[in-house]
């Protein structure tokens, strides 16, 4: 089904530069040229045989590793090779395209097709499926022989759920569709495939459901990933630089995740899934502002619980964006805000500190910073002594030594503790470098800095779109009924409307409906059925 | 080249911003936090001597660093100067500190007895100008010494004097109510407010007044200088009059409705014997200043109505019955007139409206107002004051016949 897919699209849009060239009838001709154009590279395997339809040469090509070998030796050779040749192969049929019969009678396998150029026959071998050659005949059979070795599904790394599916996508795309597939059994479920990068071919493909997801927003996203003009796509995040909007923004506009009960979600909520090959890590568009503060857990246990936690998440949000700024422009500019023994306590500490606050919220900031910079690329095995060094040293000999006051360990522990309780990691390395601005500001100008600060984010923030919905969408523009799973996140029955902007053409979820106990039901129950 | 002008443009924005310098911050360590102000006259020319309460942090917040408290100094610093204001005093005083005064948490001004026995009502424009001070600053009157001498005295357990007279002052004011918490903004309005005039508690050092700075002062369990709550302090025109103390003090916070809670000891039986004696602590007291006009002649009634429960009893007396209740609360009744009306005598005696009963007046009864506003001291002096009490004990504890027999 990919595969079909993936050939129209790969018809409707030739890769530049190569002139279309079929293919020649002489089979040697043929075979050498791949070799050639391959620069006989050891891994392209051609197998030559005498088929046994046509009694006649043929040979397969394959690159070895991307393939099934099995499949190859099982339905490919061994169903040519012996061929029912004398049953049907009256003279007349031998006019008619032979490759088509082959592929139609012979040929056990799920997708197969004939390629006539080069460049199709190339991509197809390249993508791991096999290619039947007969002398005599221009064209190709190719087989879809994908194999090789993968990752398996795995627990997703990056986004951990105490109570939710632990299934997490992998790095071929084929097993991603299929994940989101089987959770998502309906047939609105719609796909386009893109081969995006000149060198790489990678396979992209782009999952909504029809009916949900808004046409425009789906035009929209085709448009923008047929626009990609680069050589190569190793990762989600390459596709999200070209296609994003607002590319200097420091905030993130399209959402990434891991996980296919996210995707799945997003989806019903009318998003389009970017899928692409080779990075487990899917895009989500569009995306609004509040989704990077949702987790797919808040789902998953009761409301209540969600709510609390997703309130619990904001002040985090707070504290890790406003954190370090709040303790400077406090301790050095508005003195009188703090009560009296508080501020009495900070002096104290603070009287043998040599640097002025800002200097010492940076020191301290900046240590924290490399520090867990370091604490990502280390070998685990090091991890350990790292984390150790980082507290005892910046922590208690710091303090100790009269470098850094405690209160400024508390501070920068407690914004970077609070940093962690964002779902989404992109989001939090936002936060992580407009910390490093406000803290001058707030250095430069107290409190005042800070709000001047604050301004400039409220209004980038919304002033940026994502795939024409408003970043900060339903804050601004409000809309009432989606207020329901933004900040709160009301029981499930409530929940009967989908995201207005996201999904705009159809926006009813369901008709709610709450649990009714047994007795109550029949009370309520019968005027209705009856 | 747009580009280019674009960017340099941003660049000049960019080092405006390290230009500012900024300027209005002060670190910690360059501030001296003042925890209280006291103001002195001077004795032979006119102008203040102001003393500052400067506390030291090291000292007072005990950060660990292995509990080298002890040998980090006295928990404050008091610096004096003199001065024809109280701002060029505090500029000045920068020749002994080597911080910038900072004067945002200030718990206390205290106004020597001498200065207070003159005027001072001109005293507190600055800490209405000042952005600093805060109005909500406590004010008491040193009684008996100088306002310097009561800052010097060092304080147990809450180790910022200013700290211990304002807890000292807040827990009386709420558990004993004879003395009451009144900040510069409250004398503020009373001094602009219509005929009202002003009442600050009193603070004086109990015991050695000289011992009170040293460090031995906090070396003995009994301490040889003490800082009590004691008294109001009545004015007339910014001018101290007279101390209410006692029975009087806590007339007057009842007059103003102030009572929160406090014991009274009364007489239990008729016999007068000064062993017998109940003490009845007051729960609830509400009072009500009317106001009414006869001839042109104000006269006022005081409403009071309070509720209270049997603390102690020391003879023998039969709570569970309704007489002797009612006895109790006669005797308590009696005792609450009587100390109302010695606070309103303490006032009218002084001529001086301290509880408001002009405003009371204003608001009933404007337009006599208008008329005695100009002589309302004279007038006040002559009023007719009518005291009506309702006392109500409610509960008498956890057992009714006290285990005395007669």
């Amino acid at each position: 089904m990919i595969k079909r897919r993936k050939l129209r699209s790969q018809a409707s849009q030739q890769p530049s530069g190569n002139s279309v060239s079929p293919l020649g009838t002489d089979l040697k001709a043929n075979l050498q040229r791949m070799k050639q154009s391959m620069g006989h590279s050891n891994d392209l395997v051609v197998r030559e045989f005498r088929i046994g339809y046509v009694q006649g040469d043929a040979a397969i090509v394959y690159i070895d590793n991307l393939v099934d070998k099995k499949m190859i030796g099982e339905f490919v050779l061994r169903s040519t090779m012996s061929g029912a040749a004398g049953s049907e192969s009256n003279a007349s049929e031998r006019d008619i395209d032979v490759l088509d019969t082959i592929k139609n009678r012979i040929l056990p396998l799920g997708e197969a097709s004939i390629a006539k150029e080069w460049n199709e026959l190339f991509s197809a071998v390249l993508n791991g499926d096999t290619a039947i050659l007969v002398s005599g005949y221009a064209g190709a059979i190719i087989v879809s022989t994908h194999g090789g070795e993968h990752r398996s599904v795995e627990e997703p790394s990056s986004e951990v759920l105490i109570r939710g599916p632990k299934e997490g996508f992998t790095e071929s795309i084929a097993t991603n569709i299929s994940l989101v597939r089987r959770r998502l059994k309906t047939r609105n479920l719609w796909m386009d495939g893109f081969k995006i990068g000149n060198v790489t071919q990678t396979n992209v493909g782009i999952l909504y459901i029809k009916g949900i997801a808004g046409d425009k927003t789906v035009e929209e996203v085709k448009r923008r990933l047929n626009g990609i003009e680069t050589d190569g796509v190793l990762e989600s995040g390459i596709i999200e630089e070209f296609i994003r909007d607002h590319p200097f923004s420091l905030f993130p506009t399209l959402d990434n995740t891991e996980r296919p009960d996210s995707v799945a979600a997003g989806l019903l909520e009318g998003q389009v899934a970017i899928l692409i090959d080779g990075t487990p890590f899917v895009l989500l568009a569009p995306t609004t502002f509040f989704m990077f503060f949702q987790s797919p857990e808040d789902h998953y246990h009761n409301f209540q619980f969600a709510i609390f936690i997703r309130t619990l998440r904001f002040v985090a949000f707070m504290i890790s964006l406003l954190g370090p700024s709040i303790y400077v422009a406090a301790i050095s500019f508005h003195q009188e805000m703090i009560p009296t023994s508080l501020l009495l306590s900070l002096a104290a500490q603070r009287e043998g500190v040599p640097f002025p606050a800002l200097i010492e919220a940076f020191l301290m900031e900046a240590s924290f910073e490399i520090l867990r910079e370091a604490g990502v690329r280390m070998p685990r095995a090091i991890g350990q002594a790292v984390s150790i060094v980082g507290a005892i040293v910046l922590g208690q000999a710091a303090v100790q030594a009269g470098i850094v006051s405690s209160a400024m360990v508390i501070v920068v522990s407690l914004t970077g503790i609070a940093s962690f309780t964002m779902p989404a990691y992109n989001m939090g390395i936002s936060i992580r470098m407009l910390r490093f601005m406000l803290m001058i500001s707030a250095g430069l100008f107290g409190f005042f800095g800070i709000a001047l600060g604050g301004l400039i984010i409220t209004a980038h923030l919304c002033s940026i779109r994502s795939f024409g919905i408003p970043f900060m969408s339903p804050f601004a523009p409000f809309i009432a009924a989606d207020q329901k799973d933004t900040l709160l996140r009301l029981p499930r029955w409530f929940l009967n409307t989908r995201p207005r902007l996201i999904s705009q053409e159809n926006t009813t979820r369901m008709n709610g409906s709450k649990p009714v106990p047994p007795g109550e039901a029949a009370e309520e129950g019968s005027p209705d059925e009856n | 080249m747009r580009t280019r002008s674009a960017s340099s443009l941003m660049l000049i924005g960019l080092l405006l911003i390290p230009l500012t310098g900024c300027w209005n911050s002060r670190e910690l360590r360059d501030l001296s936090i003042i925890g209280a102000i006291g103001i002195d006259k001077l004795p032979d020319k006119p102008g203040y001597k102001v003393s500052f309460q400067i506390i030291n942090p090291s000292a007072v917040a005990m950060t660990g660093n292995g509990g080298g408290g002890s040998q980090a100094g006295m928990p404050v610093t008091v610096y004096t100067g003199t001065g024809s204001s109280i701002f060029e005093v505090i500029r000045k005083t920068s020749r002994l500190s080597p911080r910038q005064l900072f004067f945002s948490h200030i718990r206390l001004i205290v106004i020597g007895e001498t200065l207070a026995s003159e005027d001072l009502s001109h005293l507190f424009d600055f800490f209405e100008r000042s952005h600093e001070v805060r109005l909500t600053t406590k004010l008491v009157v040193s009684r008996g010494s100088s306002a310097e001498q009561l800052l010097q005295v060092l304080t147990p357990l809450e180790r910022i004097p200013s700290d211990a007279v304002y807890g000292k002052l807040e827990s009386t004011e709420s558990i004993w109510s004879e003395s009451m918490v009144t900040g510069v903004d409250d004398v503020i309005n009373r001094l602009i407010g219509p005929g009202k005039q002003l009442l600050i508690s009193g603070v004086r050092i109990l015991g050695d007044q000289d011992k009170g700075g040293e460090k031995a002062n906090l070396d003995k369990t009994k301490l040889p200088a003490e800082i009590e709550i004691k008294g109001i302090a009545l004015f007339k025109n910014g001018r101290l009059e007279t101390w209410l103390d006692g029975g009087k003090a806590r007339g007057a916070l009842r007059i103003q409705d102030k009572m929160k809670s406090s014991v009274v000891t009364v007489p239990c039986k008729d016999h007068d014997d000064p062993a017998a004696i109940a003490a009845i602590e007051i729960t609830r007291s509400r009072t009500k200043v009317k106001a009414t006009v006869v001839d042109g002649e104000p006269a006022f009634r005081v409403y009071v109505r309070e509720e209270g429960n049997v603390g102690e009893v020391s003879c023998a007396v039969d709570l569970s019955k309704k007489e002797a209740i009612e006895e109790l609360e006669q005797r308590w009744r009696s005792k609450t007139k009587q100390e109302i009306r010695e606070a309103i005598e303490a006032a009218q005696s002084r001529s001086s409206d301290v509880y408001g009963f002009g405003e009371v007046l204003n608001r009933s009864y404007p337009r006599t107002w208008k008329k005695l506003e100009d002589r309302w001291s004279e007038v006040f002096a002559d009023c007719e004051i009518e005291v009506h009490v309702e006392s109500f004990i409610r509960r008498s504890g956890m057992r009714t016949k006290p285990y005395i027999k007669e």
